[in-house]
């Protein structure tokens, strides 16, 4: 029963309510001008992704050390009283069929029990970011922690409907990570849609930025100290390698930081014809079968398996086909309307 | 597995037990011993070891019944330890442990030092020892003894030092017939033989019956092709001891260190033959064995060889290398044995077959000659690998070996990405397996080494080095040697630089001979050191000079070459202190065109100011005065940096040209031309660029993608498949993509079932993909 509540999540039909995606940027100390650079960077190209893909600018907010570095874009100082606030408003503002997004992009330290994210004034803790959260209840909430020592957010933050990503595993992974550079670029790059559903979920952004971290440090000859993970099963225990048919990832992989427009209009003339409707019905089907044959795969001989993959892929290659006609047909009565 | 290496160390002494009963009732006297010694020594030389051991027995009973030893006697105790060690490898411990007792009991022993250092060595631990030599010279700083097994620890350590300091033991001691022997070897390394007889014939005037001298005189005569001296020399040894196998190892060493490995595997086994106990006969056996690819063989000795002596950190690490071989694929083809990391495999193999096909095809038809067995060739991912499978320890400072039928290389991954040519190392190593099987490896370093670089230059535009300011400055200051010495510039360099900078002069050395006398000569020149004729005699023969006289001439075709560079290139100190300020500094260049620094300075500094107009002038300039450098902040990358930033692509595109003509390693230069060439609508010539850079980092995903695409436009579709295999084989982060492109070039190669199986495993990862599905369709209707 609960492999099959995996499957609805992946290849449910789309819903025709769009959510809003609503996005809090931290960028903590650089410490040194080429880190405040790095950091001021990456939120700047998230934002600009952001915008270009339809979130709505008011939904976004960017915290950072120093202001005047973007008066246009950054908000405020991003100080504890200031992440407190803008936590806060983000919680009002939210609708319940939001999605939370909040990065921190910075430098990150482990003191004791206690790992920190280092802010101007007095550094915020992972214990006071859980306690800001706990109002944004409703909402599916994903937190990208990208600063070193960041292992330790996934314990503190983990909760149902929460995706928790952090760029190291531990707090004793001091050096300042790459990941959240390759995280925002995959937010935005069309190598990182895997599964070719136009869209990059957050687990496809996470294994893009994953595997990009791993080849910068092979081809730099140099020791991996940043091993990032994942969590959105609630179970307080982040993966490096995520899931979603057995573990971490289900979530993740259904939730998109941009808003869809184009295929929620697409939705939508699907819905008033009941052919096409039919036959989104037939394509979730032929979807379902396919994940589970991909799910029996150690039980069959390769050829085999991938004999009866075909049969199941063919299918779908006639339901796509036939799903354009009737598109083409309704585009083409649409035309004549107009 | 794991495999223990027994550490000589002199810390563990305290916790090592003395031998208690050896079973002898014999009882000796304190003048009996060193005649005891003397006598079994002898024994030992004559081959008649169980006489011998029994009476160094004797020895170890009367330690162990002796309340109180002089250092002089302990001394002698430790030397019979020593000797029964072959036997009973606990005993090489107890000796160390006496050696210490006896230099407790007496300071100022120098012979207890020296022998403890000499054990020591004996047995890998040349760190140790180097302080028990040293010890024994703050003694005496003359002790000829004491130099010797310093310079013999130098030796170890691959330290020219070593003739040096081995030359001053015999100005103390004329006599001392180990040095000779042991400078003897050196001069033999060097392959200086004449220098070689000279010490031997005084060593064996000294003491005609010496084993060690006879044994290095066999080997002596075996490389030069004496074969009835070396028979008699053999005789001469069998008969003074009939069991001697160090003169088969000796053999076998020195015949390695010239290259000769199937002659070291058959002395090896001789060796062998005469004592079962020699483990360093089967160490040897095992070690030429792997070089010459009889890897089971090989591995299954060196097993024999560790079980026996326990101390030997080149077969530890050798063995342990060995282990793990199964992580290795193997790509068999008709020519090659391709050995790749299963990690990489996938990558490499096939670039690596197609350029050794090229290579060996090439070399065939322009050297008249076909490797009679098929040739292994081993990428090492790891460095420190490759370094033991070369040498048994790690920090060898080369990038590939030849053994002749076996490669051994760095794989591109052992190194930083884009820093490391890997096809023009293969290309170089392949050169050596033919000129080492025209010759029966007896082609000399100097030769062979710069006969493969020069060939590099031949492969590919910028293969092969180019020349640096450091280079040239070395020649102005008298620091590069003549052709006549230039093998010690590899075998003995006297300064960090001299090696590399041989290799380029020796790849000089052809362009000048090729150049004046046709490449024919080359080849004749290769079929005289197959006729054991020297370099000397060949260019007196081939080239009707003498050697000073060829000296003379490469020197001047250097100075005329390098004319103009040599004048614009001061020394680095002069040209790197500039007064003043910048704008005087351009002012200057402005005034002494001439100056190569000064003028790429100026141009630098334009540049990073914006002075596009200025910055040309300069750089201009500087690369007219020296166009042979290619090398860090060359004319050619600003030039082309200037061009484009002016949007003039096709200028661009020929100072890159130019760069990546000189320097085959400069990967960011080869992108850059590729896109030029894309830009210019050259796809053709930006694929030819591209896939020169694949030879720099063939890990490069979208490197691998724009090939592709490339071949993709030029309807190449075989080279899109190869292209898309190599992207696949990768393993970038949307893999539905990757095995859609693989798919779709198959399929443009008419190969309907590879492409299905490829667009089979992108919908696996995403049902979803429209294109993927068309594909599928498309497909399935021609299968």
């Amino acid at each position: 029963m609960r492999a099959l509540a995996v499957l609805l999540i992946v290849f449910a039909i789309p819903q025709l309510v769009r959510a809003d995606s609503q996005l809090l940027i931290i960028s903590g100390l650089g410490g040194e001008e080429e880190f405040s650079r790095i950091f001021y960077d990456w939120s700047a190209a998230l934002i600009k992704a952001a915008r270009r893909s339809g979130v709505a600018p008011d939904n976004i907010v960017y915290l950072a050390e120093d202001p005047e570095r973007d008066p246009q874009l950054i908000k405020t100082r991003s100080d504890k009283a200031a992440i407190s606030a803008a936590i806060g408003d983000l919680s009002a503002r939210a609708g319940p069929a939001d999605d939370v997004y909040i990065f921190l992009f910075g430098h990150g330290s482990g003191r004791g029990a206690q790992t920190f994210f280092n802010i101007p004034g007095p550094d915020i803790s992972a214990g006071d970011f859980a306690r800001l959260l706990q109002p944004i209840a409703s909402q599916r909430l994903v937190v990208v922690n990208a600063t070193s020592s960041s292992g330790p957010f996934v314990r503190a933050l983990s909760g149902p409907g929460r995706v928790i990503i952090t760029a190291t595993s531990k707090a004793a992974e001091r050096y300042f990570p790459e990941f959240g550079g390759y995280f925002v670029a995959a937010l935005d790059s069309d190598s990182a849609d895997t599964d070719k559903d136009n869209k990059v979920s957050i687990l496809e952004a996470f294994n893009f930025a994953k595997r990009e971290v791993r080849r910068e440090y092979d081809s730099d000859k140099r020791l991996l100290t940043e091993h990032a993970l994942l969590d959105d099963n609630g179970d307080k225990e982040g993966s490096r390698e995520p899931d979603p048919l057995t573990a971490d990832g289900a979530l993740a992989a259904s939730l998109f930081l941009y808003a869809t427009t184009k295929s929620a209009d697409k939705t939508e003339i699907q819905a008033m014809n009941p052919r096409l409707s039919a036959l989104l019905t037939k394509k979730a089907d032929i979807e379902n079968r396919i994940l589970a044959l991909r799910k029996r795969k150690a039980d069959f001989e390769a050829d085999a398996y991938y004999r009866q993959l075909e049969q199941l892929l063919l299918e779908l290659a006639h339901n796509l086909k036939a799903r354009r006609g009737e598109e083409n047909t309704a585009s083409g009565q649409d035309e004549e309307k107009s | 597995m794991s495999r223990l290496i027994v550490l000589f160390f002199l810390s563990l002494m305290a916790s090592i037990a003395v031998a208690q009963d050896s079973g002898s009732d014999t009882q000796l006297n304190e003048p009996d011993i060193g005649a005891t010694l003397a006598d079994a020594l002898a024994e030992l030389n004559r081959g008649e070891r169980e006489n011998a051991f029994a009476r160094l027995r004797t020895l170890i009973d009367y330690y162990n019944n002796s309340a109180e030893l002089s250092a002089e006697e302990l001394v002698i105790i430790a030397t019979a330890a020593q000797h029964l060690g072959v036997v009973e490898p606990q005993l090489y411990k107890d000796a160390v442990r006496v050696f210490d007792e006896a230099i407790a009991s007496d300071p100022n022993n120098i012979d207890a030092r020296i022998a403890l250092g000499n054990l020591l060595l004996e047995k890998y631990n040349s760190t140790e020892a180097v302080l028990a030599f040293r010890e024994a010279l703050a003694i005496d700083p003359e002790h000829p003894g004491a130099l010797l097994g310093l310079a013999r620890s130098q030796h170890f350590d691959f330290s020219s030092q070593a003739l040096e300091t081995v030359s001053h033991s015999l100005e103390i001691d004329p006599q001392l017939v180990a040095a000779r022997v042991f400078r003897a070897r050196l001069f033999i390394e060097l392959e200086q033989y004449d220098s070689a007889y000279e010490d031997l014939a005084k060593a064996l005037d000294t003491d005609g019956g010496d084993l060690q001298a006879l044994a290095v005189l066999a080997s002596a005569n075996f490389l030069t092709g004496k074969d009835a001296e070396f028979e008699q020399t053999l005789a001469r040894v069998l008969a003074l001891n009939p069991r001697y196998a160090e003169l088969y190892n000796t053999l076998a060493e020195l015949a390695a260190r010239n290259r000769l490995y199937r002659e070291a595997v058959d002395f090896a086994s001789q060796a062998v033959q005469l004592d079962e106990t020699s483990w360093r006969a089967y160490g040897l056996l095992g070690t030429n064995q792997l070089r010459t690819g009889a890897i089971a063989e090989g591995i299954s000795n060196l097993e024999k060889s560790f079980a026996g002596d326990p101390y030997n950190v080149w077969i530890k690490n050798t063995l342990d290398l060995a282990d793990t071989f199964t992580e290795y694929d193997t790509l068999d083809q008709e020519r090659f044995s391709i050995i790749t990391h299963s990690s990489e495999s996938a990558v490499l193999a096939p670039y690596i077959r197609d350029l050794a096909e090229e290579a060996y095809d090439f070399y065939r038809s322009r050297y008249g000659y076909q490797p009679p067995e098929k040739i292994r060739i081993e990428f090492y991912p790891r460095h420190a690998d490759f370094s033991v499978r070369t040498v048994g320890l790690g920090g060898i400072g080369i990038l590939g070996v030849s053994f002749g039928p076996v490669l051994a290389m760095d794989s591109p991954s052992a190194r930083q990405a884009g820093h490391f040519n890997w096809g023009s190392t293969l290309w170089h190593e392949l050169a050596h397996t033919f000129h080492l099987g025209m010759t029966r490896n007896r082609v000399p370093r100097w030769f062979s080494e710069g006969l493969a670089v020069y060939e590099e230059r031949q492969a590919r535009p910028g293969w092969g080095g180019d020349v640096s300011i450091e280079f040239l400055q070395a020649y102005r200051d008298g620091k590069l040697l003549p052709v006549s010495e230039l093998n010690n510039g590899f075998l003995r360099p006297s300064y960090p630089e001299q090696v590399i900078y041989s290799y380029y002069q020796a790849s000089l050395v052809f362009d000048f001979i090729v150049s004046e006398w046709g490449f024919d000569v080359i080849r004749r020149m290769l079929e005289g050191f197959n006729s054991r004729l020297s370099s000397a005699e060949l260019i007196e023969q081939i080239l009707g000079l003498e050697e000073t006289a060829f000296d003379k001439a490469f020197d001047d075709y250097f100075r005329a070459r390098f004319a103009r560079t040599l004048a614009a290139v001061a020394p680095i100190s002069v040209e790197m202190s500039y007064p003043g300020t910048p704008a005087e500094m351009v002012r200057r260049a402005y005034w002494e065109p001439g100056r190569y620094a000064l003028q790429l300075e100026a141009g630098r500094y334009l540049l990073s100011e914006d002075d596009l107009q200025g910055a040309e002038l300069f750089l201009r300039r500087a690369r007219d005065l020296f166009p042979e450098y290619g090398g860090d902040n060359n004319a050619y990358w600003l030039l082309a940096e200037i061009y484009e930033r002016k949007s003039d692509p096709l200028q661009a595109e020929h100072q890159l040209r130019s760069l990546v003509s000189i320097n085959g390693e400069h990967y960011q230069a080869y992108l850059k031309l590729g896109e030029l060439r894309r830009i210019l609508d050259d796809q053709r010539g930006a694929a030819e660029v591209l896939q020169q850079a694949v030879y720099i980092n063939p890990y490069d995903i979208k490197l691998h993608q724009r090939l592709a695409g490339l071949y993709a436009a030029l309807n190449n579709w075989p080279r899109a498949v190869a292209e898309m295999r190599a992207v696949v084989a990768l393993k970038p982060v949307d893999m539905a993509e990757a095995h859609y492109q693989l798919a779709n070039a198959y399929f443009k190669n008419e190969d309907a079932a590879a492409a299905r199986m490829e667009i089979l495993k992108s919908l696996e990862i995403a049902p979803n993909y429209e294109q993927g599905l068309e594909l599928l369709l498309a497909i399935h209707e021609q299968l």
